[in-house]
């Protein structure tokens, strides 16, 4: 059953119908070969080419081992730059013409009209277009293999290079992918997307740049790998692949840089197609309104806590006369502490309720029965909002793991409360698990705000009315943690504390995003109570969320009239 | 099947579709007259989840087409006016693309496609690429492409566009064919004697207006207070003329052509003062080859409800 049901999660991935369409037209007929052909035959003229001009050698004359290795290590310098320059050429041209194309030849509205989602179609497109690099790739095989051969590289260099062109070149057919949809013309597209792509690799160099100089001339901390900033590099692919071997240290932990380039490259391309799909507006008839202003919102906070994680990431802590004085990070905390505090209680109900009401029911519910697996899709009523900032979240835990390792989780440990103990008392913990903290909390707390919005929703007949109701559900919420503190206060005033008061206290304290741990000293214990706290956020969430009232909590007042469609189907 | 409720659509300033409201039910093939530029392909747009409306609501099979389009899309099958075919790809592959984009279940798919084939007189063009295909037969793989996933609604916008007569004559029988299996059907169309033959109802639509929608024959006879009746002499005219003016039902008379001794003469009198007028011409000794009723045709409809200014 569960198999199954992973199964059928899969299986749009190798049905996906676009994929089968363009590996069908790809390939076909005697120009693929002949095309193939000449690839070949150009590859086998760059390799005595650069054969000829890395290796000068001249038959009279001895020559040394090293200078021979030296010359033949260019002669792979030199194949795989030309890999590198084709596959920046090739692969995003490929994907830049792909939507502008559909467009061109009349074939996009029919494919609109047909049930496939924008993802599904961007998803086909990409993977028809990896399809074709990994081709490159391997028809390139006998020139790399030279390499081996004649002794200018070893087997895990050449493989590594490859890892690294493949993933390089499905980041850039991404971006391809990402100017298509938008574009009217394919000059267009196609400019765009080389003009993104110098970009990126601008970025990329200024952000190696940074970490190299500080890695070289800051000292490496006892870190033999470099810091994994340095995998930003592997971005380029006329840098990634004549650099194999490099490894970065996240945590203590050494691992080769290509894998750390496959997750960063991982995340902007999950980003990237995520925002090439809205451009799509395939989620139904254009996007609703409310669902556009709920994606702004939500990137401008999570672009705001990011934003925040850098600049605690990046201070330094000043040591005067013994004690360590935290000004900055302080500053930044309470402000942007305070911000988010204010921004979450204000404004995270409220935009949730013009979903509910606005934009029909949620796709996870299905016959008023919960679809988890659903609530990961990205629409307006799936769980996009919160994956959106456990998204920003994970982003900034693992660019704080790239920048600083150590400094990570002591900026991560601020993100929880406002320590002021020097980074000697902090227990640190690895960074996954803060992830994994992280994304429990987020995640529940964005379930329990959405559940008041929907319970606000189906009790009420305006939305108005359904605001009204979701803000002062929430006001409560928000004003519980001060009721307890009275208590508190009061047992504070009695000799005796009252653990009870205090726990609760404690607990919460945590209903406010952002605010976490506030009471705790011990960073992993305030860590993970923070994820148990999300866990149980999401609890509530189930509680106060009406799909088990088996009607399909849709438009505002659904609870009182049943729509049309539900009441066919009853 | 198909409600259409005060359906709007403005751009700017312009107002492209103004109000459209319109029932189906299954079976009907509604024709949607109009000059170019009318607001026909918005409309049908709008059914099809394309564009959204700016007001108004339009519903198939009672779900509502702007609330749940990813629903909708199931149910209908869509042809637009230029349509879009890949290259280097085979009929079947084209459909056997379709069909999986509407999640046709893969081992039905044969059968399906075998079966679309047939019905759009493809058959023998399974394996040929459809660049090589004649325009109508382009045509009707784009019918069939619509056919895979079963919908229930079609539109289908110029269907015969572009199309020699013999091919239009093929895509005109395949769509009543399509209307006695039930399915609702809205083509549109800018040339009238296309829509004539196989339409059950029709709208006329101008600068974004319905301006008449309902069964054919209730049009015709709402426009046509009075018969046209033609008739054919042998020899002079005169007096049959002269005849013709004594009955108060004859309220004009148009000589057709004078050397084919041809009439044409509106009357307002029923089927009995039809039947007496005719005994009485013959009665007179006038020599009558031929006496018959005209039906007015759609072209003629259209040139009345329309006043042609958009073109």
């Amino acid at each position: 059953m569960v198999r199954r049901a992973f199964l059928s999660n899969l299986q749009p991935f190798w049905t996906n119908p676009v994929i089968v369409r363009d590996m069908r037209v790809r390939m076909r007929g005697t120009r693929a070969f002949w095309n193939q052909a000449a690839y070949l035959g150009l590859l086998s003229c760059i390799a005595v080419f650069g054969y000829s001009i890395s290796t000068k050698l001249d038959n009279g004359t001895q020559i040394d081992p090293i200078s021979v290795q030296r010359q033949l290590q260019q002669f792979y310098y030199f194949i795989f730059m030309t890999l590198a320059g084709l596959i920046t050429i090739i692969a995003p041209a490929l994907t830049a013409a792909s939507i502008v194309s559909e467009r061109k030849l009349q074939t996009f509205d029919l494919l609109v009209t047909t049930p496939m989602t924008a993802m599904q179609m961007l998803t086909g497109k990409l993977i028809s277009t990896i399809a074709f690099i990994v081709l490159l790739l391997v028809l390139s095989i006998p020139a790399s293999a030279l390499c081996i051969i004649l002794g200018g590289s070893t087997i895990s260099d050449v493989m590594q290079s490859y890892a690294i062109l493949l993933i390089d070149g499905v980041l850039l057919s991404a971006i391809g992918l990402s100017f298509s949809c938008s574009a009217k013309q394919h000059i267009n597209a196609i400019m765009a997307t080389y003009g993104a792509i110098i970009l990126l690799f601008i970025v990329c160099m200024a952000l190696f740049s940074i970490s190299a100089a500080a890695f070289f001339t800051g000292g490496a901390g006892g870190h033999s790998a470099g810091p994994a900033l340095l995998a930003f590099i592997d971005l380029i692919p006329f840098c990634g692949a004549v650099a194999p071997g490099m490894s970065v240290g996240i945590f203590g932990l050494t691992i080769p840089a290509w894998v750390a380039t496959a997750i960063v490259a991982t995340v902007l391309i999950r980003l990237i197609l995520s925002g090439a799909a809205l451009r799509l507006g395939m989620y139904g008839p254009g996007l609703t309104a409310s669902f556009r202003r709920q994606i702004l919102l939500l990137t401008l906070i999570g672009l705001f806590i990011v934003g925040q994680s850098l600049v605690l990431f990046f201070h330094i802590p000043v040591q005067i006369g013994g004690y360590t004085t935290d000004i900055i990070g302080q500053i930044t905390f309470v402000i942007t502490g305070t911000a988010v505090l204010a921004l979450s209680t204000f404004f995270l109900p409220a935009l949730f309720v013009p979903v509910a009401d606005e934009d029909g029911p949620p796709d996870q519910v299905v016959q008023g029965r919960f679809n988890v697996l659903k609530s990961f899709s990205a629409d307006h009523s799936g769980a996009f909002v919160y994956f959106e900032i456990w998204l920003f979240v994970a982003l900034a835990s693992i660019v704080a793991g790239i920048v600083c390792p150590s400094g990570a989780s002591l900026a991560m440990s601020r993100f929880g409360g406002m320590m002021r103990s020097s980074s000697s008392s902090i227990n640190l913990i690895p960074l996954v698990m803060v992830a994994i903290y992280c994304y429990i909390y987020f995640s529940g707390m964005g379930f329990l705000y959405w559940s008041i919005a929907r319970r606000a929703a189906w009790l009420a007949n305006s939305s108005a009315m359904a605001k009204t109701i979701s803000f002062l559900l929430f006001a409560f919420i928000m004003a519980l943690p001060f009721a307890v503190l009275g208590l508190q206060m009061q047992a504070m005033g009695s000799d005796s504390p009252n653990p009870f008061t205090h726990g609760l206290l404690r607990f919460f304290w945590l209903l406010y995003p952002y605010t976490t741990s506030a009471a705790s000293h011990k960073i992993a214990f305030a860590w993970s109570a923070f994820s148990l706290y999300g866990a149980a956020a999401a609890l509530l969430g189930v509680v106060i969320y009406p799909f088990w009232l088996n009607v399909v909590p849709g438009a505002v007042g659904a609870g009182r009239k049943r729509s049309k469609k539900t009441a066919k189907a009853a | 099947m198909l409600v259409l409720n005060n359906l709007r659509k403005v751009y700017g300033t312009l107002t492209a579709v103004e109000g459209t409201s319109l029932t189906l039910l299954p079976g009907d093939i509604f024709g949607f007259i109009g000059p170019n530029g009318a607001g026909k392909t918005t409309t049908i747009k709008m059914l099809a989840t394309l564009i959204s409306p700016t007001s108004g609501t339009a519903s198939i099979d009672g779900i509502d087409v702007i609330a749940h389009p990813l629903e909708v899309r199931p149910l209908i099958g869509y042809m637009p006016d230029s349509f879009g075919l890949y290259d280097d790809i085979k009929a079947w592959e084209y459909l056997d693309f379709f069909a999986s984009a509407y999640r046709v279940p893969k081992a039905d798919r044969p059968s399906i496609i075998e079966n679309v084939l047939e019905l759009t007189d493809l058959t023998t063009k399974k394996d040929a690429y459809v660049q090589t295909l004649s325009r109508g037969m382009q045509q009707r793989l784009c019918l069939a492409k619509c056919l895979v996933h079963d919908p229930k609604v079609l539109l289908l916008d110029e269907p015969a566009s572009g199309l020699d007569p013999r091919a239009r004559v093929e895509i005109k029988e395949l769509i009543s064919e399509l209307g006695r299996m039930g399915k609702t059907i809205i083509v549109s169309s800018h040339i009238l004697p296309e829509l004539a033959d196989f339409c059950n109802k029709i709208g006329i639509m101008e600068r974004g207006k319905m301006l008449v929608s309902d069964r054919v024959e209730s049009i015709v006879q709402r426009l046509q207070p009075s018969k046209k009746l033609a008739i054919k002499a042998l020899g002079a005219l005169d007096g049959i003329r002269l005849a013709l003016d004594s009955y108060p039902e004859v309220t004009g008379v148009t000589v057709i052509d004078e050397n084919s001794y041809s009439l044409l003469i509106d009357f307002s009198g029923d089927t009995t003062a039809q039947c007496v007028l005719l005994r009485a011409l013959i009665e007179g000794g006038h020599q009558i080859s031929s006496f018959h009723e005209t039906r007015m045709d759609l072209e003629d409809v259209f040139l009345r409800v329309t006043t042609g200014s958009v073109q």
